[in-house]
């Protein structure tokens, strides 16, 4: 392909249930911008609604099913994707695209995931990842920083925090992107790579819960929080890379190439590594003795090291 | 000294756990239980409570690790609602074949799809067969309480038990709270002493295979254990009230003396049912109000007394068994069945996902039981377009029937 790009306008509204907007999701919230990715993703893989389905765990990010026109379900905390493996199984013609939260993927229905990536049932996943159980008020989740504070960690988590990357590669996702609210250009190229994916296609997005994690975190305001991630996100995404010489749409600034993209965004090919690998430099260690009241900061800076 | 706070049900029941000095704690988050989960953390994390408190994976974790800290010896409390507790069901059977007196609160919401958390209390009914020891709190105050008075039985039968708070009604309603005496608390409830411990000194295998010869054996004893339970646990209420100045019974009775009708209700919509019981005597109308605090052990005799040769009663269910009627109206005409003078049972099957029931829900209730001749198995209040009524007056299918007839 050369770098003629051909521009394709979509109206939200085709792909939405304008009755059931607004979203409940706060003001400047990431899962708005993942929704609209996705939807652009869909309109520019030219599916038909009609042929996809949405099937959404439970959470803020859950939601989702409820505003994207397609063929929607609203599933159970976690079992998204073995819902999903059902109506993959029933109707293979159908794109499915599963959304769940961190806590929705990691912890309750850590289980489905790792097998829906083992069996390879055709998919795209998308895990939203805002380091927090949203829609139940801010308690931690697997992908909780150490030290971050939530409503069930007042004084700082000191687990190790989940690193789905790894988890793809070890259960057997052929395909992995990590992306971020924060490059909404990549997020979208990632989720349309994910489409073409013959199997299992697994996509994190970093995303800002600034209103309850923020808050708590000193990031109070989503600005905060994507700045914060822009520096902290290690990004592994294959399809940014791959496809450096391609060019990719931008809807609103013109057109742009991935490698342009990527030099504007400052992101190299090797990237900084930051949240989601801390497990791997220690080994295993016993934190049972951790859950205790006597737990201090000194203690967590401790863990983290 | 007892302090007196104004306290929402959620986090009364987080005192409860914290006066019955509970070791360990496990927990996944779920609205609208979540407030419990959230103070007992920040206990923790204080130092207040020297518990260990770990937020798992899920709710069937939750109970897992609550199973497993108790065979090693420690006092073990969960909370959760409606979704959690149907997945936690497996878990709960493990509790009570392993005899862990295992204590949760469950803070009952309505059962998806259709999402909703609003009260509703199909959650817990659904597990009324498990094992567990089943309590329905009605104020804050038993928010808390009830938790300790049920460790102080499951701790003497060795079996587990489960208080009931219906959602935001009671979860999030402040009322007065009296926080009682930690060293009262301790003279009620004795530190917990382990049937079996995971004690490597004397090593046990837990949870082995039990073949035809023993298994039934083993459940007969959880039965006897249950039986047990019954007494001992109007005992424990008796003995509340010396200790720390409440008592408590596994039935509660409103104006029932000279009661020609009686309204049986259990958890939080009772406060409801009892203004209407009140007003309705200020007209005149002879009823009276049985409130079940206790399901399991279910309180045979003391239902039977109290309804024997009433005219009429009515039954208030905030849940329903498809294909049958409301859980505690099955429940009050298996208990009446066989006694000569048995009263008829009404159904009433009202605040399903929510819905509020009111004073004015309950008096429109009672209107309907004074001039309903026949009683029925389950009479819909509150449908919308609908007035009280089973939904066979709307629908007039014939039920095919089968008879088999012995040749
Ligand atoms: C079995 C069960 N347990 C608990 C819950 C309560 N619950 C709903 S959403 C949620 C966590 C949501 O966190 P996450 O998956 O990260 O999604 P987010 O809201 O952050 O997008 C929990 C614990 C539930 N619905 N079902
Ligand atoms: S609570 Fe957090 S994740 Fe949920 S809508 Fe608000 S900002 Fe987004
Ligand atoms: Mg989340």
């Amino acid at each position: 392909m050369s770098n003629a790009t051909v521009q394709i306008s979509i109206t939200l509204r085709d792909y939405l249930r304008a009755d059931r907007l607004p979203t409940t999701w706060c003001a400047g919230c990431g899962l708005g911008i993942i929704m609209n990715a996705i939807v652009q993703a869909v309109a520019y893989r030219r599916l038909d609604m009609d042929k996809v389905s949405m099937v959404s765990g439970i959470g803020c990010t859950g939601r989702m099913s409820g505003y994207v026109d397609c063929n929607t379900v609203h599933t159970t905390h976690g079992r998204a994707p073995a819902f999903a493996t059902g109506i993959k199984l029933a109707r293979p013609e159908m794109t499915v695209i599963t959304v769940m939260g961190d806590g929705d993927a990691m912890s309750i229905g850590g289980n489905h995931l790792v097998h829906a990536m083992r069996r390879n049932i055709g998919m795209v996943a998308i895990v939203v990842n805002n380091n927090v159980y949203g829609l139940t008020g801010g308690q931690s989740s697997p992908t909780t920083p150490v030290g971050g504070v939530s409503t069930t960690t007042t004084a700082g988590s000191f687990e190790r925090p989940m690193d789905l990357e790894a988890l793809a590669r070890t259960a057997g996702a052929p395909f992995f992107a990590r992306a971020t609210v924060n490059h909404t250009a990549s997020l979208t190229m990632s989720i349309e790579k994910a489409l073409t994916v013959d199997g299992f296609a697994l996509v994190e997005v970093i995303s800002n819960c600034h209103v309850i994690y923020g808050r708590m975190n000193g990031m109070p305001e989503a600005s905060d929080m994507i700045a914060a991630m822009d520096g902290d996100t290690w990004r592994t995404n294959p399809a940014l890379l791959k496809r450096a010489d391609q060019s990719i749409r931008v809807t609103a600034a013109g057109v742009e190439t991935a490698q342009e993209l990527r030099r504007r965004e400052g992101v190299s090919q090797d990237e900084r590594s930051g949240r989601g690998v801390i497990w791997t430099s220690s080994g295993s260690i016993d934190l049972s003795h951790r859950y205790q009241r006597e737990m201090t900061a000194r203690q967590h800076d401790e863990v983290a090291t | 000294m007892p302090e007196r706070l104004l306290l929402t049900g959620n986090h009364a029941a987080a005192y409860g756990a914290m006066l019955s000095r509970v070791e360990v704690i496990s927990a996944y988050p779920i609205t609208p239980q979540t407030m419990i989960v959230e103070l007992l953390s920040e206990l923790t994390a204080s130092g207040e409570l020297p518990a260990k408190f770990i937020t798992v994976e899920s709710e069937h974790s939750a109970m897992a690790a609550c199973v497993g800290a108790s065979a090693a010896g420690a006092r073990a409390y969960t909370a959760t609602s409606g979704q959690g507790l149907a997945l936690m069901h497996e878990m709960l059977h493990w509790a009570v074949g392993a005899r862990l007196p295992i204590v949760l609160t469950n803070v009952s919401r309505a059962m998806a799809p259709g999402w909703s958390i609003w009260s509703d209390q199909t959650d817990i009914l659904s597990q009324r067969d498990v094992g567990w020891m089943m309590l329905f709190a009605e104020s804050v105050q038993e928010a808390q309480d009830f938790v300790i008075w049920m460790y102080r039985v499951a701790e003497q039968v060795y079996l587990p038990g489960m208080v009931g708070m219906d959602a935001f009604i009671l979860s999030h309603t402040a009322e007065p709270l009296i926080v009682h005496d930690r060293d009262r608390v301790d003279a009620y409830l004795p530190p917990f002493e382990p049937l079996y411990d995971l004690d490597p000194a004397d090593p046990r295998a837990y949870g082995g295979l039990v073949n035809r010869d023993h298994y039934f054996e083993l459940r007969y004893k959880v039965y006897e254990a249950m039986e047990r339970a019954g007494r001992l646990l109007a005992e424990a209420g008796e003995e509340f009230a010396d200790a720390l100045g409440r008592r408590y019974a596994p039935v509660e009775g409103y104006m029932l003396d000279d009661a020609e009708y009686v309204v049986m209700s259990a958890g939080a919509m009772t406060s409801n049912v009892r203004q209407a019981v009140k007003d309705a005597r200020e007209r005149g109308m002879k009823v009276g109000l049985l409130r079940l605090v206790a399901l399991r052990p279910f309180p045979f005799a003391e239902v039977r007394r109290l309804l024997a040769g009433r005219h009429k009663v009515a039954v208030l269910d905030r849940n329903l068994s498809p294909g049958h009627s409301g859980i505690f109206a099955q429940e009050i005409r298996s208990a009446l069945s066989g006694m000569p003078d048995a009263p008829p049972v009404y159904g009433y099957v009202m605040g399903i996902g929510g819905r509020d029931v009111r004073v004015e829900t309950v008096t429109e209730t009672l209107d309907d039981l004074v001039r309903r001749d026949e009683p029925d198995l389950a009479l819909y209040v509150g449908v919308k377009g609908l007035p009280i009524g089973p939904v066979r007056a709307f629908e007039q299918i014939p039920v095919p029937v089968k008879v088999e007839v012995a040749r």
